[in-house]
């Protein structure tokens, strides 16, 4: 009712033009050369940008809507706003995907992996996907990786955001900002809730039996502080961020009960400072991170000693970053990085009280620019210490595999080499082949090494080869009506030593390194835009990805050559959007294959394909002396029932209506 | 004379035949549940983590048949998660279920669904006396009335009780405090006894033993710890004798066989990890995992449970089960029941479906049939 009543008074309140862009801002470390659209032509790997233009015409409101967009990419979403959330690309685990903001680290040292879902896409005015390789030649090392899923924070404009949704969902958010020449001062702060008990059903025999989802609330609060001082010649900022997150995790759908919810508590905490300088041959940059987290999990119940049971890690990291370029000539670039990082655990679960691993990475780059040519090498040299501090309670009892040893320290050298070619350019179209050969390793994560009985000092460190080739043609008449890009990427992969935990008896896993992984696949994207009239525009876009990701260790094994658990061997995405001068309008579509529980592929554990579809509606509107910008969507219109995590049902049909409000 | 020396030797050969394994004939009136068709059910529990619900497989004896989806065939509906134990009392079948906190209530003939009881957490499960008894996870016995199916009361017992078996009017419930690993099971480690007519803890057997015992299954004497840690399945001998699997800290302390007298005199008897009674022999596997190279090493004795003798040692040599779970000898016929998992290949051990392998009381395998996943319990009719 409200949205409509909004809905009549829009009509007498002015649009504004639905391309208004956001203040921009140099990013570090990375140089953003790339446009909101698809890449661009001189690029060595698959890149994928999307500002919060992008999103909100495509009717994005939350954060995995974006990230089910990226090519060739493997979620896992536990379901309801705030749910866990992981991101692996090209049959990689989700460890080997690199996570920045603003330049600075996103980390995890005791799972490994990052939890995206504590993130909101209004916290966001950018994100940038890259496989394989960096845009910049001069780079953190950190960011060199696998998949690097860089964001950038929206801009500190003076703005109101606040959200409704179904399943008790509220949001606010708001920025301000006081700017005195090249200074910005800037504040961010945001707090969310949901409820998240929407309805699910669970297949039972040949009928379903329908619940709702309980004991699953979730809030957050998150709020920031940044100083930046910009001139033609440097950068500098220094930002401060503090979020805490509460959740209650309903645990996996189980028949005939409804179980007790456990408690999962985050704090995390940041302070970030960065400097770059500019020249006209040279560039070099300085960035430090110290990063505070606190993950307290609790369960509560008769069981256990106490009637609860707690798990409480805290993890600090100290990073920094150094780096110069230098460009020899008008063709030849150097870069050399450098960068030296301290990260602590604590827990109560460990062997012992406090683990620490120090790290120092270097990598020296080498670029060969043309127009139509480019070429980069890279040599990384990886340096990791390991220290650990304090014993356990002698209590604990250790299993055959444990002991009081520490993980080795690991000395390694990989490269990286990539070049793109223009293979031809027309009056309409040009063509650009790249490619990509290059080994990355993983060290295992604090869990892995050291969790009470499941971790393993001996572990060797995960070592991946990857081999890519990809083509983007693109249209380039600008006075065309109808303009279009496309792009085919194939790639192989080959892990080696994988990192998994296996069971010794029943109740005790430990990890161990185990598996070989081979990995076939292919992406391909395509993007359209038509002006069909003065202030209409049609835009179209699929990515579809083809993946075989297989086990590789042994040909008697009953699990050669199967698909890895919970990677589809098909995913496809598409959007159309018509921009008009009263709204934009999108339909979404998303579709994954058939994808196994079970390394064996186990009947009952298969989780079925399935299709959803989204739609949204949104406007600009002019509102006194602010920018108001009101989106409408409805998710999973046809209200399919699917699960990304077996156990784990997502939301069915549900609507959100965002209200944004620029001074 | 030869009258005396004659009777004589048939004396000295009577004896020699009470030193071995009892044979095949019966010597009890057979249990009412034998009505319903001699057969096994074999407790599926399936894999919570990929959510592969539980099961049960039924060996139909009578007709030499094995279905292992006769509950979701008859009922069209999934049996529940996380199965436990089961036991068959009067017409029915009662099956806990730990990840559905509840007991299933099923008709033990025609396999139809009749009733869900919630119970959290529920384990070992025993009937007796119009009732049915589950121990829950919790700390808790509940106690199912079988005519109206719910669960009429409830007493606090120590922490995590497993197993339960029943007395001379007394249900004895091993405490294993298996949560409290940190603190070495500190709260666990004896067998708490409630009487069933007030249907009140009364007493507590605990699991120390002042002295070391030698045991004769092939390891010396109980060297180090002389308590009996992390207690969990329970059975009972003819002279009712408890016997007490005490699993250890899966590290130091190895998994062995408590004996329970009728005084409540408990002792070390035995190193196993699985053991079943039948008469006076008590047949105890010990089973061990090579971490380093995921090789199970089977060892499965017989022993005399008013001696603790090995009666027959290397029992079933040639056809050791690949990797034991859970064992169970039928009262009539001493055929022994024993489940293993189907690989020992890491990746697939806890997915892949389960063998049962079944053995005269001599130790020649009879059959060896696929069951479901994980095969945790075997419960006869």
């Amino acid at each position: 009712m409200l949205f409509a009543l909004l809905s009549l008074f829009s009509l007498v309140v002015p649009a504004v033009p639905n391309d208004w862009r956001d203040t921009t801002r140099q990013l570090l470390p990375v140089e953003v050369i790339a446009s909101s659209r698809m890449q661009q032509q001189m690029v060595t790997h698959q890149q994928w940008n999307m500002g919060q233009r992008d999103w909100q015409r495509q009717g994005a409101v939350q954060f995995a809507d974006v990230l089910r967009r990226l090519p060739g990419v493997q979620l896992r979403d536990y379901g309801g706003a705030g749910a866990q959330i992981s991101l692996a690309s090209r049959g990689l685990g989700a460890a080997h995907t690199v996570v920045s903001l603003d330049g600075f680290p996103v980390t995890d040292f005791s799972s490994g992996t990052v939890d995206l879902g504590r993130f909101r896409l209004s916290d966001f005015g950018q994100v940038q996907w890259t496989i394989a390789d960096s845009p910049a030649l001069l780079t953190s090392v950190r960011s060199l990786g696998t998949a690097h899923l860089a964001l950038s924070s929206a801009s500190s404009v003076p703005r109101l955001g606040v959200e409704w949704g179904s399943f008790g969902q509220i949001a606010v958010d708001a920025a301000a900002h006081h700017r005195s020449g090249a200074h910005t001062l800037g504040v961010q702060g945001s707090y969310a809730r949901a409820d998240n008990d929407f309805p699910y059903r669970v297949a039972n025999g040949d009928t379903f039996e329908y619940a709702r989802r309980s004991q699953s609330p979730w809030q957050r609060w998150q709020g920031s502080a940044h100083w930046l001082w910009q001139t033609p010649q440097h950068n500098t900022q220094v930002r401060l961020n503090h979020q805490q997150h509460m959740q209650q995790l309903p645990g996996a759908v189980t028949l005939y009960t409804t179980l007790d919810g456990e408690e999962l508590r985050t704090h995390r905490s940041a302070v970030q400072a960065s400097h770059v300088v500019h020249g006209e041959q040279w560039q070099w940059q300085w960035a430090g991170q110290y990063a505070a987290q606190r993950l307290q999990y609790i369960d509560r119940g008769e069981e256990y000693p106490d009637a609860m049971h707690e798990e409480d890690y805290h993890q600090y990291e100290l990073w920094n970053t150094l780096g110069a370029r230098y460009d020899l000539s008008s063709f030849w670039q150097v870069a050399y990085a450098v960068d030296a990082s301290h990260t602590t655990l604590r827990s109560n679960i460990g062997r012992f009280e406090r683990v620490g691993r120090a790290a120092l990475q270097q990598s020296v780059s080498l670029r060969f620019l043309l127009p139509t040519t480019m070429f980069t090498l890279r040599g990384l040299r990886h340096d990791f210490f390991h220290t650990v501090l304090g014993h356990a309670t002698e209590a604990l009892p250790l299993m055959p595999w444990e002991s009081t040893a520490v993980a080795s320290d690991a000395h390694e050298w990989t490269w990286s080499v990539s070049a793109a070619q223009q293979l031809w350019q027309t009056r309409a179209t040009r063509g650009t082949l790249r490619g990509l050969v290059q080994t990355l390793f993983r060290m295992p994560s604090f869990t892995e090494n050291y969790y009470h009985h499941y971790g393993n000092a001996g572990l060797r460190p995960e070592r991946t080869q990857q081999f890519s080739l990809g083509l983007s043609v693109e249209s380039i008449r600008l006075s065309s009506s109808f303009e279009w890009k496309g792009s085919v990427d194939v790639y192989h992969n080959r892990v080696l030593d994988r990192i998994m935990g296996v069971p010794v008896n029943q109740t005790v896993w430990r990890t161990t390194n185990l598996d070989r992984v081979r990995a076939w696949g292919v992406d391909v994207a395509t993007q359209l835009q038509f002006k069909l009239a003065p202030g209409h525009s049609l835009e179209g876009a699929v990515t579809t990805s083809w993946q075989s990701v297989v086990d590789d260790s042994e040909r008697k094994s009953a699990t050669y050559g199967l698909q890895l658990p919970y990677i589809p061997e098909a995913t496809a995405h598409a959007v159309v959007v018509w921009s008009n001068p009263w709204c934009d309008f999108s339909l979404t579509a998303d579709y994954a294959s058939e994808r196994h529980a079970t390394a064996n592929h186990w009947p009952s554990a298969r989780l079925e394909p399935y299709a959803t579809l989204h739609v949204a509606v949104g406007r600009n509107l002019r509102w006194g002396c602010c920018n108001w910008h009101t989106q409408f969507v409805v998710n999973n219109l046809t209200n399919a029932h699917y699960e990304l995590v077996r156990g784990y049902p997502l939301p069915g049909r549900s609507v959100l209506w965002r209200n944004t409000w620029l001074f | 004379m030869k009258q005396l020396k004659f009777f004589a030797t048939l004396f000295v050969a009577a004896l020699s035949f009470a030193s071995c394994v009892d044979d095949e004939t019966p010597k009890f009136v057979p249990s009412p549940s034998t009505v319903l068709g001699e057969g096994a059910f074999v407790l599926n529990q399936g894999n919570q983590r990929a959510k592969i619900g539980g099961s049960y497989s039924f060996y139909d004896w009578e007709n030499n048949e094995l279905n292992n989806s006769v509950f979701s065939t008859v009922n069209n509906r999934s049996l529940g998660d996380g199965p436990q134990d089961g036991v068959v009392y009067g017409s029915k079948l009662y099956v806990s279920l730990f990840g559905s906190n509840a007991v299933q209530v099923i008709d033990a003939k025609t396999h139809k669904f009749i009733r869900t009881i919630s119970t959290p957490q529920p384990q070992g499960i025993v009937a007796h006396g119009g009732h049915v008894y589950v121990a829950n996870n919790t700390g808790h016995v509940s106690k199912i009335d079988t005519l109206n199916l719910s669960v009429k009361q409830r007493v606090e017992v120590g922490p995590n009780p497993v197993d339960l078996v029943v007395r001379d009017g007394v249900l004895y419930v091993s405490i294993s405090d298996g949560y409290n690993y940190n603190k070495g099971y500190a709260n666990g480690k004896r067998l708490d006894k409630i009487d069933l007519v007030r249907f009140r803890k009364v007493g507590e057997v605990k699991l120390l033993y002042a002295e070391p015992v030698p045991l004769d299954n092939g390891r010396g004497s109980a060297e180090g710890n002389w308590e009996g840690v992390n207690p969990t399945q329970m059975t009972m001998d003819e002279d009712g004798n408890i016997f007490v699997v005490c699993l250890g800290d899966y590290a130091k302390i190895p998994a062995k066989v408590w004996k329970v007298t009728k005084e409540d005199k408990a002792s070390t008897f035995a190193l196993g990890n699985i053991a079943a009674a039948h008469r006076h022999s008590l047949y105890v596997i010990n089973s061990q995992t090579d971490w380093k190279t995921g090789a199970v090493s089977v060892k499965w004795d017989v022993l005399d449970t008013r001696t603790g003798k090995v009666l027959v040692e290397k029992f079933a040599q040639n056809n050791l089960p690949l990797d034991p779970i859970a064992m169970n000898v039928h009262p009539r016929t001493g055929r022994v029941l024993v489940t293993s998992r189907g690989s020992l290949d890491a990746k697939v051990k806890y997915t892949s479906p389960g063998l049962l392998y079944t053995y005269t009381n001599k130790g020649d395998l009879l059959n060896r049939s696929t069951v479901g996943i994980e095969p945790y319990a075997v419960v006869f009719r």
